[in-house]
């Protein structure tokens, strides 16, 4: 099906088969955002630093509780070691997500709170407090086998079929670890910020996200317990760090899944329509500003050939959350 | 487990970016780097941390500024001021 707005463009276009909150976020924000994102599947050539901080930050710390924590980790309770793998684990991806840098490149990125030696004096910090010999803080469960539950997902039906193949879209979900204490499971996600006033902790009770992670993972952990959200904020003289547990009733997963699934049918009737409207408001300069900011602002038959030099066609997947390349691009 | 106020630490020092840097640019020339090396990167940043805590505890505790409360006084009644003399 030719989409109207992208016809000139020549992509491949796909409905996802499973979407995440991700995915939903980008749709509520802007359907043009989600079209581009998600449908056409473009992914900005160029490295964003910010997003590379919280990527190599995650990927750390996940190595850092399968060494410490794992059953059958040669570095099992040894803070040092584990906090060394760590370290060499961010120092991989800096170097292969941001590479071969000019000494004036590196100084620039070093003058950003999410610079690389920053992020590794961040590991230590993060250890220091959530010390991970407190026997009052949450750890990560390990399971009979020894394994660590470290990004851990999900898929659940929903009540909208896909436009193409019939089938339940899947909603997915994805968290960076499952804690335990006292006997029940939490979900923790950690978000890593550039400011943590004193309402950070006030700003994740509705967030659709939480409330989709308590019906998707409680739907296999019966003694799931609830959700917990760790703050990370970077800034240029000092790291912040505070945990905060998210509340979710019985009630709002029903408001939630009903609007969820309304949203879909939203999407759904975008593609039959072959319209992914623009927002042309706020959401095309919030933050750093849209992503997809340079072909909204040329004319339909002029965004292809801007289009390729700064993007590549990359689908992601929300199971493993990774990009993988969605065919030859044309 | 809930931290009620942000946990906040110093930022990195010129001796940290330094160490790091030198991490980094190792591997970027793909040179094999030992795990006893990252561990001393990581000896060095709680090193500094260490120090930093104890500087922070050994400082002079901060006096908070005089400034005129809007609260005002509760007034004591009879019967309360009884009472209180007779706990003394």
């Amino acid at each position: 099906m030719a989409l109207r707005p992208i016809d000139t463009m020549n992509y491949d276009a796909s409905f996802p088969e499973v979407v995440s909150s991700s995915t939903l976020g980008a749709y509520q924000s802007c359907p043009r955002q989600f079209m581009y994102s998600h449908v056409l599947n473009l992914k900005p050539k160029a490295t964003n630093i910010h997003l590379n901080a919280g990527g190599a930050l995650a990927s750390a710390l996940n190595v850092f509780r399968h060494s410490f924590y794992g059953a059958h980790s040669p570095y099992k309770g040894d803070i040092e070691s584990s906090l060394a793998l760590a370290l060499q684990d961010l120092i991989a991806y800096f170097t292969s997500h941001v590479g071969d840098i000019s000494p004036s490149e590196w100084d620039t990125l070093n003058a950003l709170p999410k610079g690389l030696p920053n992020l590794a004096v961040c590991l230590v910090a993060y250890v220091e407090t959530f010390n991970p010999f407190d026997p009052h803080a949450l750890h990560p469960y390990v399971d009979e086998d020894g394994k660590v539950w470290a990004e851990q997902n999900f898929a659940i039906p929903t009540q909208v079929l896909h436009p193409e193949t019939n089938q339940p879209l899947l909603y997915s979900g994805r968290t960076d670890w499952i804690g335990q204490h006292n006997g029940y499971l939490y979900v923790m996600d950690e978000k890593t910020t550039a400011q943590m006033g004193a309402k950070w902790s006030s700003q994740w009770a509705l967030r659709g996200q939480f409330i989709g992670y308590t019906l998707g993972f409680g739907a296999s952990m019966p003694n799931l317990a609830g959700t917990w959200v760790r703050g990370i904020c970077l800034l240029k003289d000092t790291i912040k760090m505070q945990e905060h547990p998210v509340g979710v009733g019985q009630w709002l997963i029903r408001e939630w899944w009903e609007d969820m699934n309304y949203l879909l049918e939203d999407m759904v009737r975008d593609w039959k329509r072959s319209h992914f409207r623009a927002d042309r408001n706020k959401s095309c300069t919030g933050y750093s500003g849209c992503t997809f900011l340079t072909l909204c602002t040329k004319p339909a038959e002029h965004r292809e050939s801007f289009s390729k030099p700064v993007f590549d066609v990359l689908k992601y997947d929300p199971m493993t959350g990774e990009d993988a390349p969605a065919g030859d691009q044309p | 487990m809930s931290t009620e106020a942000p946990v906040e630490f110093p930022r990195i020092s010129t001796e940290i970016t330094v160490n790091i840097n030198d991490l980094r640019l190792r591997a970027l020339r793909g040179e094999e780097i030992s795990l006893d090396e990252y561990r001393a990167g990581i000896l060095k940043i709680r090193e500094l941390f260490g120090q930093r805590v104890a500087a922070k505890q050994q400082a002079a505790p901060k006096t908070r500024a005089v400034t005129k409360s809007k609260a005002k006084p509760k007034a004591l009644s009879a019967a309360d001021a009884d009472d209180l003399l007779k706990g003394l």
